[in-house]
């Protein structure tokens, strides 16, 4: 190899590894792509009280569950959640809810629920999976009928 | 002291193992793209009010018409089907590594970045600024004729800039978990909690979870040792950079943290669960003397 070359490999291959590291050189370290500080998983958390964004769906015999993924426009779980906690933060949870009641009235899978809410629960993360599964609080943000048009905050 | 560097980036390797990389990591991303097509071009149905661009979509003042979407999309597989051929790579290579940034980019857009697909576009940019075709190429076959398979330095120093481009994001993931919580994130409940509340959030979404992970939740002794794994190999992974051996030693260990987490939280990392992720560490050009002698028994 070339001198002129090995100085090139050197200032691409520094560069780009400089590059990777700037978003933990940032304060605070930023998140982005595909320049990221992988922020994931990386918080301390506490198990009480793990919020949970999600709409749920009332059928007409008075059970309820969770919308899934799809039905919120999306195959993947995280953007599904995403979808919600967005519309919450931004307080479109009432347009959310109407758009889902759409989508929830033309799917036959989903043809008896009657009723979503859009709301946050709170649980005990690990308490849940031992059987504990109502929420300790619950926020709605939102309800709507399915199959009208109606709807908005609770 | 930099000289001595310098040899060491550029550990002489054979084209064909570059070249092998260059195969291996294009073909994947362009199953990628296929595969998850559909997905990709999800967005255009997407509300505006998601749109939180990153990366160079960041240029962009909103979402690009969706019918442009589709077409970048397709113009990006064959590019990447150019990419693997090895078919004009100085013009094809950067423009294939280009447009899958751009594409990924935009997937990540809608206030959600998939931290999945991070390396896969990082490898391919690495590559793309390589020599990647110089041989096992579509412009070899037109040179009429590609290296012989003596290591040089020219195709070393790729290969050793993606093994480093690897360690360093693993290494970048160890060092936020220190940032953030601190050796806390070892010591005390934190990976239970996050076990526990991923599975708890996949269930209260609708979607599928690990029955597993929810059974060893209830564990909490289980989780100091396997967070302390973890973080050894995110913040240990620079050491791989060392021996090729402890090279390959690492990457079986990643695998395996990744093996822990698809089983664990249910979330598969395909890159490098797959093992294209690693490799660059690892002599692939074996994969093309196998091939070549499946060929030529067949031939016989």
């Amino acid at each position: 190899m070339g001198p002129l070359r090995r100085v090139a490999v050197a200032v691409w291959s520094i560069g780009l590894l400089v590059l990777l590291l700037v978003p933990i050189l940032r304060d605070p370290p930023r998140d982005g792509f595909p320049l990221s500080n992988y922020p994931m998983f990386s918080a301390a958390k506490e198990r009480k009280n793990a919020r949970i964004v999600h709409v749920v769906g009332y059928s007409t015999e008075g059970r309820h569950r969770p919308v899934p993924p799809d039905v919120l426009g999306t195959e993947e779980v995280m953007q599904a959640y995403q979808i919600v906690s967005v519309a919450i933060g931004r307080g479109q949870a009432a347009d959310l809810c109407r758009r889902t009641a759409q989508r929830v009235a033309a799917d036959a899978d989903h043809a008896d629920i009657e009723r979503l809410e859009v709301r946050t629960d709170f649980y005990d993360a690990i308490d849940y999976f031992a059987g504990q599964t109502r929420p300790g609080a619950t926020r709605v943000h939102a309800t709507c009928a399915v199959g009208s048009a109606s709807g908005g905050a609770p | 002291m930099i000289a001595a560097i310098e040899r060491w980036w550029h550990a002489p390797a054979p084209a064909r193992r570059l070249a092998m990389l260059r195969v291996l990591v294009g073909a994947y991303a362009v199953s990628y793209l296929l595969v998850r097509f559909l997905h990709i071009i999800s967005v255009t149905e997407m509300s505006v009010r998601q749109w939180k661009p990153v990366g160079p979509i960041m240029l962009l003042s909103g979402p690009m018409p969706s019918a442009l979407v589709v077409p970048l999309v397709v113009l990006t597989v064959l590019l990447g089907v150019a990419f693997v051929a090895g078919w004009r790579f100085r013009i094809t290579g950067p423009a294939f590594a280009a447009a899958l940034l751009w594409v990924t980019s935009y997937r990540n857009s809608w206030s959600m970045v998939f931290h999945t697909d991070n390396l896969m576009v990082l490898h391919t940019i690495v590559l793309a600024a390589s020599p990647a075709a110089d041989a096992i190429s579509l412009d070899a076959r037109r040179r009429g004729h590609a290296p012989d398979d003596t290591p040089h330095a020219w195709y070393g120093w790729a290969i050793r800039l993606m093994c480093a481009v690897t360690v360093t994001t693993y290494f970048i993931a160890g060092w936020s978990k220190l940032h953030n919580a601190g050796w806390g994130w070892v010591t005390s409940d934190t990976l239970q909690v996050y076990v526990a509340y991923d599975n708890l959030r996949k269930l209260e979404l609708g979607a599928g979870y690990s029955w597993l992970g929810t059974t060893l939740a209830q564990h909490g002794w289980l989780f100091p040792p396997m967070a302390a794994v973890s973080l050894a190999v995110e913040l240990g992974a620079p050491l791989a950079l060392l021996h090729p051996r402890i090279g390959k030693l690492w990457a079986g260990a990643a695998w395996g943290f990744h093996v822990g987490v698809l089983v664990l939280m249910a979330i598969m990392f395909h890159y490098p669960v797959t093992g294209f992720g690693y490799a660059a560490f690892f002599r692939v050009e074996r994969l093309h003397d196998r091939w070549l002698r499946y060929r030529s028994r067949r031939a016989s």
